[in-house]
């Protein structure tokens, strides 16, 4: 936690700089031209966030509203790659070993519009046909024998649990510091705290063997957990923390 | 400041409703744990297509041998073979006159390729031993009936004959003096010429007073040919060395066995052993087509009781019979078992395919097939489910070569008809046919299907369920019909049955069985179920009675059984290796 909050202080301190440092060059540049200047222009950015690892394309509609379309991922390798965990993890349930191995896959397309309600204070809306599904497998971690024969983890079977959007098309909102296209210069950063809220999660679960029962025995307790869930006002919300950082390609500055 | 103003106003915007609202994360979580509570692991049992259902019935009068039998299992994969358990068996008791045998599920999926042989020689005092050959090339169930010919009381057409003092024999084996064996009026000979000399398996010379026990199953009775152990569509290895299907059509079948007290004759010296019958001068010989006659060729087999194979012994020649007059086949046979002249036609191992369609709903059902200009007719059982890739449709096996025929589909499923119910197939080894399943648009009157759901537990492991897969087995109590075979797939069984009629429910699970009641009532427009669970065969349980419910528009009730067994039980069925 301790982390999070140093991270999170950091970035914000360095967009907040960043701006800070812009917002001086406008005062100074301000004054060196008479004709109104054109806020039109077109930057890319990378981004990292809990919704994956992403890209954008960011146009400046006007000097206060810009349009950003993102593609994010975040999946098993990307994690893996990062921050490398024990695959399967062995746990236990019902004095059975089972070994369980997780999937995470998010991420998505988005359609942000941004409003600026300062230079570097803005506030976002938009959707995000989101990716997300987050799984995890279960097989008996040892094999079973019954009688004279031996039933390997794979003769077995697998089951699985799912947790996936009610609706995929999802609206977003944000507010963030900083910006995602710079109005004055070619570089500029930014951190959002938003959320997407998917309507509702909804888990379901999937049996390949002997346990094919598990789906079967366990329908009726998921579809009355899939209930619960809708009946949770955060249920189906998914924060989102962004940190951003963008290069304009396109649209005048001032030097 | 007008920055500060906006500031404010969106803050004032976003405070707003929080002071409006309240944080129920406490009565979430609350709300899920209750949900997630009733998530249990639940286990279903290994699944065993590649089972076989024996039932064991007297040949005469086709009704359960209930006294115990012995049934030794043998042949080229007798290690493949376990009980419903999963434990190897060697040896295994008849329960109720039946058995369930499985194959080991990890070969289950190479049968085609490479299918698992096995032999079950049933033994039972006062009956004839039997010895069967099991052959599994797909991995489904299979339901086989031994029929056992009690000796005091043959089927007719069998001709059973005992002696407890045919012959005698000196200290190097041999016997003293001619013995016959005269069966039917003389219809039927087995003689033993004075000098031969008897031999046990190990070549040991068989001394003392021979027992004789001499069966005939006469060629013109179906009754009798419909006992003929095995059958006669048979695995046999013919006069080129090769390994076929054929299906047999007997001219004369003997089945002698001889022994003192302590040995029994398996092979001869110094000669043989002669069997004699008179042969029925309208027998129509299949390969011409008209009736048999003097110095036809037939070929003579020998069955190996050892693997239940059949092998081609010789060409004999139909002889005018100076004894009785007509005609007659004769011949010295060197080695015991049971004997047969027989003419034969190959046989198809895979024939043609039936492929079910209509809604996904199981039913069971005979097919039987009648061979056009052929004396062939053989019912198979089987469990269709259209589009199962198992149970989607069936294939005709060992069916006479290149042969047209008729096949006639029943249900066993109370309103369930086939369309086409009469099906001509022109040739038997090949093609695939569509039978379309149609179920009743109305449900049967007085019928019910009773959807079983099965768990198991314990004590302890409450959020831990087994759900067998098993056969289980219905019919009527007090009756003497067949069982009826119901696949239990995950804990649930579909038993149709009839309002008001008491069911037996049967089981195996290893060498030990469970039994229970059901019986269905109308009352008052609403069904009450009566059911009497048990675990253990021989312990029941009280009768139970459900609260009455309406009757379901697709006449379909669910009845739960949620056992609860001690630890003890419980582990037993799981058994896992750390």
């Amino acid at each position: 936690m301790k982390k999070l909050i140093i991270i999170i202080f950091v970035s914000l301190s360095t967009v907040l700089m960043a701006q800070t440092q812009e917002t001086n060059v406008v005062t100074t540049t301000t004054t060196t031209t008479a004709k109104p200047r054109s806020y039109f222009g077109i930057a890319l950015g990378v981004s990292g966030s809990t919704n994956g690892l992403g890209v954008n394309v960011t146009t400046a509609l006007g000097k206060s509203v810009a349009l950003r379309l993102s593609y994010e991922k975040l999946d098993n390798n990307l994690i893996q790659k990062v921050y490398p965990i024990n695959n399967p993890i062995n746990i236990d349930f019902g004095g059975q070993a089972l070994s369980m191995t997780p999937s995470i896959k998010t991420g998505g397309i988005s359609a942000i519009l941004d409003l600026y309600l300062g230079k570097s204070f803005y506030i976002s809306g938009g959707a995000v046909y989101t990716d997300m599904d987050l799984s995890a497998t279960l097989k008996s971690a040892n094999p079973i024998t019954i009688g004279n024969i031996t039933f390997t983890p794979d003769d077995l079977g697998q089951f699985g649990l799912t947790i996936k959007p009610e609706q995929k098309l999802s609206p977003y909102a944000a507010f963030g510091f900083g910006r995602n296209i710079s109005r004055d210069h070619r570089l500029c950063m930014s951190l959002e705290f938003g959320a997407y809220f998917m309507k509702s999660y909804v888990v379901g679960i999937t049996g390949t063997n002997m346990f094919t029962a598990t789906a079967e025995g366990n329908q009726q307790s998921i579809d009355q957990l899939n209930a619960t869930l809708k009946t949770i006002s955060w249920s189906g919300v998914y924060p989102v923390i962004k940190l951003g950082i963008s290069y304009k390609i396109f649209g005048e500055t001032k030097r | 400041m007008k920055k500060l103003s906006r500031l404010i106003v969106y803050v004032a915007l976003a405070i707003t409703p929080m002071l409006f609202s309240h944080c129920t994360l406490t009565e979430d979580l609350s709300k899920l744990k209750t949900s997630l509570d009733s998530v249990k692991l639940v286990i279903g049992t290994p699944e065993f297509k590649a089972l076989v259902h024996i039932d064991f019935v007297d040949a005469k009068t086709k009704q359960y041998i209930t006294d115990v039998a012995t049934v030794k299992i043998g042949g080229t994969n007798a290690s493949a073979v376990y009980n419903t358990l999963g434990v190897s068996v060697t040896t295994s008791p008849t329960m109720m006159g039946m058995l369930d045998l499985i194959v080991d599920p990890h070969l289950a999926a190479t049968l085609e390729t490479n299918p698992v042989e096995f032999t079950v020689t049933t033994k039972l005092d006062g009956y004839v031993n039997v010895t069967q050959k099991v052959t599994f090339i797909e991995n489904k169930i299979q339901a086989i009936t031994i029929p056992l010919i009690k000796i005091s009381d043959a089927p007719s057409g069998v001709k059973v004959s005992s002696n407890n003092n045919f012959a005698a024999t000196s200290t190097t084996g041999t016997v003293n003096q001619t013995a016959t064996e005269n069966m039917n009026s003389g219809a039927q000979t087995v003689e033993i010429p004075q000098g031969v000399v008897l031999k046990d398996a190990s070549g040991n010379p068989v001394t003392g007073t021979v027992k004789s026990q001499v069966i005939f199953y006469n060629p013109t009775d179906s009754a009798a040919q419909a006992s003929i152990p095995g059958g006669l569509d048979v695995s046999a290895k013919q006069a080129d060395g090769s390994t076929g299907s054929i299906k047999m059509v007997s001219a004369g079948m003997f089945g002698v066995n001889l022994s003192t007290d302590n040995q029994e004759v398996k092979t001869f010296g110094n000669g043989g052993i002669k069997i004699r019958t008179k042969v029925d001068p309208e027998m129509i010989n299949p390969n011409t087509g008209v009736a048999i006659k003097v110095d036809e060729k037939i070929e003579m087999w020998s069955k190996d009781e050892g693997s239940g194979e059949w092998k081609f012994e010789k060409m004999a020649t139909v002889k005018s019979d100076s004894l009785n007059g007509g005609l007659c086949l004769e011949d010295t046979v060197t080695h015991l078992s049971t004997w047969n002249w027989d003419f034969f036609t190959n046989s198809c191992p895979y024939g043609a395919k039936i492929v079910f369609k209509g809604d996904n709903t199981p039913v069971t059902g005979n097919v039987t097939t009648n061979v056009y200009q052929w004396s062939f007719e053989k019912t198979d059982i089987f469990t269709a489910k259209p589009g199962d890739p198992y149970d989607g449709f069936i294939q005709l096996r060992n069916t006479p070569y290149n042969r047209a025929a008729k096949l006639t589909f029943v249900s066993n499923t109370p309103g369930v008809t086939f369309t086409p119910a009469v099906l001509d197939v022109p040739n038997l080894c090949s093609g695939s046919y569509e039978v379309t399943i149609n179920h009743p648009s109305v449900p049967v009157a007085n019928t019910l299907t009773v959807k079983t759901d099965l768990g198991l537990s314990s004590t302890s492991q409450q959020n831990l369920i087994i759900k067998p897969n098993a056969a289980i087995y219905l019919r009527e109590s007090n009756s003497t019909n067949a069982w009826v075979l119901n696949s239990m797939t995950n804990g649930v069984a579909n038993l149709n049955i009839k309002l008001g009629v008491l069911y037996d429910i049967y089981a195996f699970y290893g060498n030990s069985s469970a039994t229970a009641k059901l019986r269905v009532d109308k009352i008052n427009n609403t069904l009450v179920v009566t059911c009497t669970p048990t675990v253990n065969a021989g312990s029941t349980s009280n009768t139970v009675t459900l609260p009455p419910v309406a009757i379901p528009a697709n006449n379909t009730i669910i009845v739960k059984y949620n056992i609860v067994l001690s630890d003890n039980v419980f582990n037993s069925l799981k058994s896992i290796s750390k």
